[in-house]
C-alpha cells in the first residue's frame, strides 16, 4: 500500500518536472536543426513547450487525476464547512430570507 | 496601472492551442517585465488539467500573492444557473483586484455577467495585442499603454445622494458615544441622507426625531440592503449590543470609540466567554482566560477581530487607535477627529465664572481644581488628590472636585475635606463646573484606546488642562495642554498644579490655546468631514470585503444550494480577518512517540501558540483526510487547559503562512495534495529542515525508508516558498544541493536557519537509576570515560569507537566507554557486539533507555562527550554537554564546529587507529587540564530558539538565497 502510493506520488513528481515537453521541445529542436520548415507556432512551441501545461496533458492522465479538485473530507466530528464558508452561507441565507428568497 | 491577466483561455480545453499557446507566452513577456507596472494573473481554481504546472511557471515571474485562484460553485451537473454564479463569482474577483485593465485571454473569453452597478474595469483582449512585436515596432507595454489611452472610460459613480443607515446609541442614553453622535449628526447629513436604527425610536430625543428618519433596529435586517452606506458605532459597553450583533450579517463601517472591547464581548458572549474569548483572540487569550481571570483577559484582550473580521473598514480617533486596531487585524482602517460635545456651535453658552461659583456654593476666590469624567481607577483619582494636597498643602483656598459618575469603588478619600465628586450632573451643571473650574486634570491609564470627550471639553471651555501622554492623550499638542509623563509622579503633578495656581497669565494663555485646537480641529463640520472621507474610502478600496459584500447580494437570488455558494466565494476570497501563522503538527498530534523532532515541535509550538503576536494569530495544524484541520485537541492537551473549541476545517489560502515543523517525511500523500492546493490558493509554505541526510547518504538508511523520505523532502523543497534549517550547516547543504541539481527546483528559493534550544537541567531530580546505569555510574567513577549519546546508527560512528576502544584497552589504557541509546536500524552487528563484548559491564556499557536523570548523571560522571556521528542536522548531545562544561571529543564536520563554536578537540579519520590515537590524546589533555570547553557555556533555551525560528520567519530577511540559472536564450 505504501509502495504503491510512494510509486504513484514519484510519478507525479517526475511529471512534474515536464519530461514529456522535454522531449517535446527536443525533437521539435532537432527538426529545425536539420532544416525542416516548420509553422511559426510549431517553432514556437518548440521554445516554449516548458511554459505548456497542455501540450503534456495526454501524457500525465496521473498526475491530473492527483491533483483534481476534491472536496475536503474532515474526519467525524468535524465540519464539512471551515468557519469562512460558514459566516458566509449564514450570511447568504439571511439576505435570500430578507429577500423573501429563503 | 494595474493590469489583471484572466488567464481562463489558457486552462480552457476547448480553446485552440494557438491562441492559449500566445496568450500564455504574452502574459509572461508582461510579467516577466512589467516596465513598471503590476501585473496580476487571475486563475480559475476549479480547472484542475495544469493548474499546478501553471501556478508554476508563473512563479518564475510573478510573487505568490499576484496569482489569484478565483473558485466557480462545485456543482454535480454545471447547468446556466452554475454558470451565471461562477461568472458572478469570477466578476467579482477581478472587482477585488480593482484593475486598472482587465486583459482578458480572448475575446470570446469575457466575463457574461458583469452586473452593471459594479465597477468595471476597461477591458482588453489579449488576441488584440498577438501582431508580431517586429510589424508593429512596438514592445507589447507599448502596444497595451496606446490601446488603454483609447478606450472607454471607467463608469462614474452615481449622481443621487447616497443612503446611510446608522446604528449606535442616541441620546438620551447616558453615555458620550450617544452625545458625539448627537453633535456630528447634523454635519453628516451634509454628505449622506441618513437613517437612524435604535432599539427603541419613541426614546430618542426629540431633536433627532424631527431631523431624522428614526428606525427600530429589529427592522435593520429587512431593510439593510436599501441602503448604499451602513455605519456602527462601537464601545466597550452594553449600549452597543444591537451593533454589535447587526454588524455580523450586514458588513459596514465601524467607528470605535474604544479599541479594547472586552467588556462588550463578556457580554455579547455570556456563559459561552471561554469559546468567544478564544475566537476573538486565540490561545493566549483564552491561557490568560484560564490562568488570571476575566478581568485580566479582558483588560488585556482587544477582541476585536470577529467584530471587524468582515467590515469595510474602521474608523477611530487616534493614531493610537490605529496600532491597536492594525494590531488586531488586517481590516482598513482611518483616523478622524472625535467631534466636541458641549462647546460645538449651537450648544447653549457657558456663564460667566461668577455666575455659575454662585450656582455652585463656590467662593470666587477659591483655587478650582475639576476632574471631569466618569471616575474609575483608570482616571487616577488617588493619584490626583495625592498631587493635589502636596500642590495647595499651604493654602486653605483650593478645592479638587471629581464631577462625574462614582463607578469600580474608586471613591477618593472622601475623609478631606477638601476633595469633593459630585456624582452623575445634568449637562446644565457640567456647563457650570466648565465655567467655574480654574484647572482641569484629566489622568489616564490602562487605556482602552478611548478619546476622551471631557478632555474636549475642558479645552473647549478654555480651561487649562493637565494630562499626560498616555493612549490618546499623547497625541495632545503639547502647547494646547500641559502634558505629563506617561505615569507621573504625585510631585510631578503637584508642581503642574503649582505653576498653573500661581500664574493666571499662564493659564490663560494655555486655556486659549486649548480651546483653538479643540474648536478647529474637533469641529462637528471636521468630524463629519472626517468620516464622510473614511466611509467613501473603505467602500471604494479594492478588497475582497467590498466585493464579496456586492457578490452575496448578486448570489442571493441563484437558485443553488447555499452552501455550494458559500464554498465558492470562501475559497474566492477568505476573509479570516487576521493573517495566521498555521503550524503543521500532523505526525505529532496523530502519534507521538518522543522522538527528537516531536519533542522539537511540541517546545516551538507550545511556545509559539501561548506568545501574542501583533497582527497574526498562531494555530496548529494537521493533515486528517485531505483537510487541513487546526488542532485545537491537541494544544489544548500541550497547554494543558480545556478544549475551548472542536478541530475545524484551516480553510488555509492567502495571508496565511504554514510552518512544517513536524517530520514531514511521513505526510501522507493526500495531505501533501492538502498542501499543495492551500499553497495554490496562495498560503506560504515554510519548511523547517532538519536534516539532508536521506538524499546526501541514503546508505545510512534503510532503502524503502531513504527512498521515499528523499522523495518527499525533494518533493516539499521542490514547492515550498521558504526553508528554515536547524543550523547554518544545513542551510550552506542545501544550497549546494540546489546549485549541484540534487535538490530539482523550478524557482529561487530563500533559506534561513536556526538553532534548537536545550532546557537539559544536570541538576533533574528522577527515580533512582536502574540497575545498569549505577554499574556504569561506578565505573566511570572508577576510571577516565567516553559517554556517546544519541541511537544506535550506521552514521553515528559506534563501530569506529568500539574499534578505537579496544584498541586503547589492548594497549593497556583502562578507560570506559558509554553508550547510551536505543538500536536503531542497520546495525544488528555493532548491536550484537556491543552486546556481547567481553569488556560489557566492565569498561563497556550500553544503556539502551536512560531516562533524563540517567542521562544528566551519565553527563556529569563522564570525562567527556564523544561525538563521532559522520553527519547531523544539529547535533543536541554536543549543546547538553556544552552546557555543563563537559568537553568534547568530535568528528571535524562543519555542523559540530558550527554548534561548539569550536570549542572541542577534533578527529578526522573514518579507521579505529586515527579515533584511539585521538582518544588517547583527549585523555591526556584532560590529566593536564588543557581540553578546550572546560568552562559551562550559556546555551539557547527553547524560548530563545523559538523567538529566533519567529524572528527569521516573520521578520528578518532571509540570509541565504538561491535561484536558478537564467535560463538560455531561443533556439535559432
Amino acid at each position: 500500500m505504501a509502495r504503491a502510493r510512494a510509486e504513484r506520488l514519484s510519478y507525479a513528481y517526475r511529471v512534474d518536472r515536464l519530461w514529456p515537453t522535454r522531449v517535446l521541445r527536443l525533437s521539435l529542436y532537432v527538426a529545425i536543426r536539420l532544416g525542416a520548415r516548420l509553422p511559426v507556432w510549431a517553432n514556437m512551441a518548440a521554445w516554449n513547450a516548458h511554459r505548456l501545461p497542455m501540450l503534456h496533458r495526454p501524457l500525465s492522465v496521473a498526475y491530473r487525476r492527483s491533483l483534481r479538485p476534491y472536496p475536503a473530507q474532515p474526519p467525524q466530528g468535524v465540519d464539512h464547512a471551515g468557519p469562512a464558508q460558514r459566516r458566509i452561507q449564514r450570511r447568504l441565507e439571511r439576505l435570500r430570507l430578507t429577500a423573501g428568497l429563503g | 496601472m494595474h493590469v489583471v491577466l484572466d488567464l481562463q483561455v489558457v486552462q480552457d480545453e476547448a480553446v485552440s492551442l494557438d491562441v492559449a499557446l500566445r496568450a500564455l507566452d504574452l502574459a509572461l513577456v508582461l510579467a516577466e517585465a512589467p516596465c513598471g507596472h503590476r501585473v496580476t494573473a487571475l486563475l480559475n481554481g476549479t480547472r484542475p488539467a495544469g493548474l499546478h504546472a501553471l501556478q508554476q511557471k508563473l512563479r518564475r515571474v510573478l510573487p505568490p500573492h499576484a496569482i489569484v485562484l478565483w473558485h466557480a460553485p462545485a456543482t454535480p451537473a454545471p447547468g446556466p444557473g452554475t454558470l451565471a454564479a461562477a461568472a458572478l463569482v469570477r466578476a467579482a474577483a477581478v472587482v477585488a483586484l480593482a484593475p486598472d485593465l482587465l486583459l482578458l485571454g480572448s475575446a470570446d473569453s469575457g466575463i457574461t455577467a458583469w452586473p452593471t452597478a459594479w465597477p468595471s474595469p476597461v477591458t482588453l483582449a489579449m488576441a488584440d495585442l498577438f501582431e508580431p512585436p517586429e510589424a508593429s515596432g512596438k514592445a507589447p507595454w507599448e502596444v497595451l499603454v496606446g490601446r488603454i489611452a483609447g478606450a472607454p472610460a471607467r463608469r462614474a459613480a452615481p449622481a443621487r445622494r447616497l443612503r446611510l443607515a446608522h446604528l449606535g446609541p442616541l441620546p438620551p442614553q447616558p453615555t458620550g458615544v450617544a452625545d458625539a453622535t448627537a453633535s456630528v449628526l447634523p454635519a453628516l447629513c451634509r454628505y449622506y441622507d441618513i437613517t437612524l436604527f435604535v432599539p427603541e425610536p419613541d426614546q430618542v430625543a426629540a431633536p433627532l426625531r424631527a431631523a431624522f428618519p428614526v428606525r427600530p433596529t429589529t427592522a435593520f435586517a429587512r431593510l439593510a440592503s436599501g441602503f448604499d452606506r451602513i455605519l456602527y458605532q462601537l464601545g466597550n459597553s452594553p449600549f452597543h449590543h444591537d451593533p454589535a450583533m447587526l454588524l455580523v450579517d450586514h458588513p459596514g463601517v465601524v467607528l470605535l470609540h474604544d479599541t479594547m472591547l472586552g467588556d462588550l464581548t463578556a457580554h455579547l458572549a455570556g456563559a459561552e466567554l471561554g469559546a468567544a474569548l478564544f475566537a476573538a483572540e486565540g490561545w493566549p487569550a483564552y491561557l490568560c482566560l484560564a490562568e488570571h481571570g476575566l478581568q485580566a483577559a479582558i483588560r488585556a484582550h482587544g477582541c476585536l477581530a470577529p467584530l471587524l473580521r468582515e467590515q469595510m473598514g474602521a474608523i477611530v480617533h487616534s493614531t493610537f487607535g490605529v496600532a491597536q486596531v492594525h494590531a488586531a487585524g488586517d481590516v482598513p482602517v482611518w483616523q478622524a477627529p472625535l467631534p466636541l460635545l458641549y462647546g460645538a456651535p449651537g450648544q447653549p453658552a457657558l456663564l460667566p465664572r461668577r455666575a455659575a461659583r454662585t450656582a455652585l456654593g463656590i467662593a470666587a476666590d477659591e483655587m478650582l481644581v475639576v476632574c471631569f469624567g466618569a471616575v474609575t481607577p483608570a482616571k487616577c483619582p488617588g493619584l490626583l488628590v495625592e498631587g493635589f494636597e502636596r500642590a495647595f498643602a499651604a493654602t486653605g483656598r483650593a478645592r479638587l472636585v471629581f464631577v462625574g459618575a462614582l463607578l469600580d469603588g474608586s471613591a477618593p478619600d472622601s475623609t478631606r475635606a477638601r476633595v469633593g465628586v459630585t456624582g452623575r450632573v445634568t449637562p446644565e451643571a457640567w456647563r457650570h463646573w466648565l465655567a467655574a473650574a480654574d484647572i482641569a486634570v484629566q489622568l489616564r491609564r490602562n487605556s482602552r484606546g478611548e478619546t476622551s470627550g471631557a478632555v474636549m471639553d475642558a479645552m473647549a471651555a478654555g480651561l487649562p488642562t493637565i494630562a499626560n501622554a498616555h493612549g490618546a492623550m499623547a497625541e495632545l499638542p503639547p502647547d494646547a495642554v500641559l502634558l505629563l509623563a506617561d505615569i507621573p509622579t504625585p510631585d510631578e503633578l503637584a508642581q503642574a498644579l503649582r505653576v498653573l495656581a500661581e500664574d493666571a497669565g499662564l493659564r490663560h494663555r494655555l486655556g486659549e490655546a486649548g480651546r483653538r485646537h479643540v474648536t478647529t480641529a474637533h469641529a462637528s463640520e471636521a468630524a463629519a468631514a472626517g468620516y464622510a472621507a473614511a466611509i467613501e474610502a473603505a467602500y471604494a478600496l479594492p478588497s475582497g470585503r467590498v466585493a464579496a459584500d456586492m457578490l452575496l447580494k448578486a448570489l442571493a437570488p441563484s437558485r443553488l444550494p447555499a452552501d455550494l455558494l458559500a464554498q465558492a466565494v470562501a475559497a474566492t476570497m477568505p476573509m479570516h480577518g487576521i493573517r495566521r501563522l498555521l503550524i503543521d503538527v500532523s505526525i505529532v498530534a496523530r502519534q507521538d512517540i518522543g522522538t527528537g523532532i516531536q519533542r522539537v515541535t511540541r517546545e516551538i509550538a507550545r511556545r509559539l501558540l501561548s506568545g501574542r503576536v501583533p497582527g497574526w494569530r498562531v494555530e496548529a495544524l494537521r493533515g486528517d483526510r485531505r483537510a487541513l484541520l487546526l488542532a485545537r485537541e491537541w494544544v489544548a492537551g500541550l497547554l494543558r487547559v480545556p478544549c475551548p473549541a472542536p478541530d475545524d476545517l484551516a480553510e488555509a489560502g492567502a495571508g496565511d503562512r504554514i510552518l512544517l515543523l513536524d517530520f514531514p517525511g511521513m505526510i501522507e500523500g493526500d495531505d501533501m495534495l492538502a498542501l499543495r492546493q492551500a499553497q495554490a490558493r496562495g498560503a506560504e509554505l515554510v519548511l523547517v529542515l532538519y536534516d539532508l541526510l536521506p538524499i546526501l547518504h541514503p546508505e545510512w538508511f534503510p532503502p524503502l525508508s531513504a527512498t521515499v523520505t528523499a522523495a518527499y523532502q525533494r518533493a516539499l523543497l521542490g514547492c515550498v516558498d521558504q526553508v528554515i534549517c536547524i543550523s547554518r550547516s544545513v542551510a550552506l547543504e542545501l544550497h549546494a544541493a540546489l546549485a549541484s541539481g540534487e535538490v530539482q527546483r523550478a524557482r529561487a528559493l530563500e533559506i534561513g536557519w536556526f538553532h534548537l534550544g536545550s532546557d537539559f537541567r544536570s541538576d533533574v531530580a528522577g527515580a533512582a537509576p536502574a540497575e545498569a546505569v549505577r554499574v556504569a555510574l561506578a565505573a566511570m567513577a572508577r576510571m577516565p570515560s567516553l559517554l556517546m549519546v544519541g541511537t544506535v546508527e550506521p552514521r553515528k560512528g559506534h563501530a569506529q569507537a568500539l574499534a578505537a576502544c579496544e584498541r586503547l584497552w589492548a594497549a593497556g589504557l583502562d578507560a570506559a566507554l558509554v553508550v547510551a541509546g536505543n538500536q536503531g536500524w542497520m546495525t544488528e552487528a555493532v548491536c550484537d557486539h556491543l552486546a556481547s563484548h567481553p569488556e560489557a559491564g566492565r569498561r563497556l556499557h550500553w544503556l539502551r533507555h536512560p531516562s533524563d536523570s540517567d542521562l544528566a548523571a551519565l553527563y556529569q560522571a563522564s570525562t567527556g562527550l564523544l561525538a563521532a556521528s559522520l553527519g547531523e542536522g544539529f547535533g543536541l548531545p554536543l549543546v547538553e554537554a556544552a552546557r555543563i562544561g563537559k568537553p568534547i571529543l568530535a568528528r571535524d564536520i562543519p555542523v559540530f564546529r558550527e554548534v561548539t563554536a569550536g570549542q572541542a578537540c577534533w578527529f578526522a579519520g573514518e579507521d579505529a587507529a586515527s579515533l584511539a590515537a585521538a582518544i588517547g590524546d583527549f585523555f591526556l589533555a584532560g590529566r593536564a587540564g588543557t581540553l578546550p570547553g572546560s568552562q559551562a557555556r550559556r546555551i539557547l533555551n527553547w524560548d530563545e530558539s523559538a523567538a529566533q525560528l519567529f524572528d527569521q520567519v516573520m521578520v528578518a530577511p532571509w540570509p541565504l538565497r538561491w535561484a536558478p540559472a537564467a535560463a538560455s536564450g531561443p533556439p535559432g
